[in-house]
């Protein structure tokens, strides 16, 4: 039928889920999507998505003082780091779109940091959470989660989104999430 | 009406080419589509997936776009 409709390359996906091997998201398709109408500028999304990450950034550094193990407080560290560095190439794309001698105080003050990546509240996750954190194995398993979880929310906004431009953003904010998604999956092989 | 009959001439694509592609594929560069039902949807999708159940797919055709590979589960 796609084919018949002009779809130049339709494949379907031999096994389905079963077969995928990857994290999975969860969730109903409108979690999370209060925070976006459809028509926020490029400078919206970008102060949306910049505290989503300091919401996780925050999540992590919370979690590691929590954290009995070294071994899983170097995880959480690490975690908390990149989501750092995650935070500054936002806000760097920010000023090169919007205006080079922005601040960090006149951005931040825009953005609000409430609702963390993947639509959740930090503080009741980190409560929620507590309890499976035994171990680095444990922790990098929540943190997968939340890297797909915020992985598919970036996809969600992106579809919702009507701006091409913003679009682009939340694909890129979608593709450096994937690419957390390997780090975690690689850390996790070592550890 | 099957998987098969709404993909008719599809290509397979297993899981280690599914992953291969998108390692090296940038999102918003393909669509990733469930056609499963929403409960199944909400239970584990593979991230960034967009959930149009097989049902309805043939009314919402228009909310994908063409040019796009299209991946379906």
């Amino acid at each position: 039928m796609l084919t018949g409709q002009g779809f130049k390359q339709v494949y379907n996906l031999k096994g389905g889920i079963a077969a995928w091997q990857g994290q999975a998201a969860a969730g109903p398709a409108e979690m999370g999507m209060m925070l976006v109408k459809g028509d926020e500028t490029p400078q919206d999304i970008i102060c949306l998505a910049y505290g989503l990450e300091e919401g996780l950034r925050k999540f992590y550094a919370a979690a590691t003082q929590m954290a009995i193990e070294a071994e899983v407080t170097t995880v959480l560290s690490q975690l908390a780091e990149i989501e750092e560095r995650h935070k500054q190439r936002l806000f760097d794309l920010y000023k090169a779109i919007d205006a080079a001698d922005t601040t960090i105080e006149s951005f931040e003050n825009k953005v609000n940091s409430e609702l963390m990546e993947g639509g959740f509240d930090p503080d009741k996750l980190l409560e929620a959470s507590k309890p499976a954190f035994k171990n680095a194995t444990d922790v990098l398993s929540f943190a997968m989660m939340l890297e797909a979880q915020g992985m598919d929310l970036y996809m969600r906004y992106a579809d919702k989104s009507e701006d091409a431009q913003v679009k682009e953003i939340l694909y890129k904010m979608a593709d450096e999430e994937k690419s957390h998604l390997k780090s975690l999956g690689d850390l996790f092989e070592k550890i | 009406m099957g998987i098969r009959d709404i993909f008719s001439n599809f290509t397979n694509m297993d899981t280690e080419q599914f992953q291969s592609f998108i390692d090296t594929s940038r999102e918003g560069s393909f669509t990733l589509l469930d056609v499963r039902q929403p409960a199944e949807y909400e239970g584990a999708r593979i991230p960034g997936s967009q959930l149009i159940p097989l049902p309805t797919l043939n009314d919402r055709l228009q909310e994908l776009d063409p040019e796009k590979p299209v991946i379906a589960y």
